[in-house]
């Protein structure tokens, strides 16, 4: 078959899938974990803190890896319905906030400053959960899975647990972790 | 002479099995349809009627459901979630059986309304689950490229499959290698670092392995 330039893959694809591999586990990992009652959602799941440094580490490719790993991940943890469409989704909004953050504001993810704390907190911990939770838990509610007055309770249980792992796995993650993955050529 | 199987996403199957030889798209197409009917059509006995008969299917097909390491977290899921429609909605209805002292009630239309949606999300767990029970990832691969989708992203999908076979072998090598160095503390912290020890020595192992793959393709331009 006569090959075409153009049908030439971007090398971009290679990060993607095997970041979607990773996603798709830690997904596994996080899902069996601690349910609040909303349809596939874990308190404290841990896989949150990893997208966070997926999104700032490889930006849009990371964001895309996210989408396509968690529904993967949804496929072999039992979840595959149409709401792990809108999972996947609320996920990739919540970390593209970091990703904004450290990439395009100018702070650190090596975490070396005072201000990048600062930043990681109200991104990664605040901004990123709240973002994630009420586009989840509303898209839950116009389709009628939940009922309005558990938005409180479950929102709670999210951002709570969410910002409990950040704080924990996020931050040393994105401390130790960053100064590995500089030296390789995954990031440009 | 012993009959081959072919695996499916969670589980494995007769290669001349009817279930796993119907077509990909009329199962997506039917998983769509039964989705759409649970949140559209609101009647009870057709919600646990379809939940029943997909769950009678589920049996047919040998899968053992009870083994299913998923199955507690959507059970403990259904369970909370049915709490939260009877402490916390306060929807009036003609009959109110209970009032808590937070100010909601139980009414008879709560109780129909509570049934509704656990009805919807047990019809649709039970449909995914029929759906991903009876497809393998080369159904899905095959029908993404049938539908003409970017080569870049068949690739980068086929690549997700292929590399999540060893990252869940690595994951059990770890979790081995954290229980022989005895980390058995207990309590919410120490299970978020136990999760955090795993994830990122499972990063971290396979980053150069990442580095090395891109690089090789970057060299084959």
């Amino acid at each position: 078959m006569k090959s075409n330039k153009n049908d030439l893959p971007s090398i971009s694809f290679i990060i993607i899938g095997v970041i979607a591999g990773l996603v798709a586990v830690l997904d596994y990992i996080g899902v069996v974990g601690f349910p609040i009652g909303v349809f596939g959602v874990s308190a404290f799941y841990i896989g949150a803190a990893f997208y966070t440094a997926f999104a700032i580490w490889f930006r849009i490719k990371g964001l895309l890896a996210i989408y396509i790993g968690l529904l993967i991940g949804s496929l072999f943890s039992g979840t595959f319905t149409i709401f792990a469409f809108i999972l996947a989704l609320g996920n990739v909004f919540g970390a593209a906030i970091p990703a904004l953050f450290f990439n395009k504001l100018g702070f650190n993810p090596e975490l070396k400053r005072f201000r990048d704390y600062v930043a990681f907190v109200i991104s990664a911990t605040i901004l990123q959960n709240i973002i994630s939770a009420t586009w989840v838990l509303t898209g839950f509610y116009l389709v009628g899975i939940m009922p309005a007055e558990a938005a409180f309770l479950a929102s709670a249980g999210w951002i709570g647990g969410g910002i409990i792992v950040s704080l924990v796995i996020g931050i040393p993650l994105l401390k130790f972790t960053t100064p590995v993955i500089k030296k390789t050529t995954l990031i440009r | 002479m012993e009959k081959t199987k072919e695996p499916t996403f969670v589980y494995y199957f007769y290669k001349d099995s009817t279930l796993l030889r119907i077509p990909f798209f009329i199962k997506l197409i039917l998983l769509v349809i039964i989705s759409t009917m649970s949140l559209i059509y609101s009647n009870l006995a057709f919600l646990f009627g379809l939940s029943l008969i997909m769950l009678i299917l589920i049996f047919i097909t040998g899968f053992p459901l009870y083994n299913f390491k998923p199955l507690k977290f959507i059970l403990v899921s259904i369970i909370i979630f049915s709490l939260f429609w009877l402490l916390f909605s306060n929807i009036p209805g003609d009959e109110v059986y209970l009032r808590f002292i937070w100010g909601t009630s139980i009414s008879n239309l709560t109780l129909e309304k509570m049934f509704f949606a656990v009805g919807k999300w047990v019809t649709i767990v039970f449909g995914g689950l029929l759906f991903i029970i009876t497809t393998s990832e080369k159904q899905l691969i095959n029908f993404l490229e049938n539908m003409g989708l970017p080569k870049r992203f068949i690739l980068t999908v086929t690549i997700a499959f292929n590399t999540l076979a060893f990252f869940m072998e690595d994951i059990k090598n770890i979790e081995h290698s954290i229980n022989s160095r005895n980390v058995r503390k207990k309590g919410f912290i120490w299970m978020i670092k136990r999760k955090y020890l795993l994830g990122n020595t499972l990063f971290l192992s396979n980053i150069k392995r990442i580095d090395s793959l891109y690089q090789s393709y970057l060299f084959r331009s």
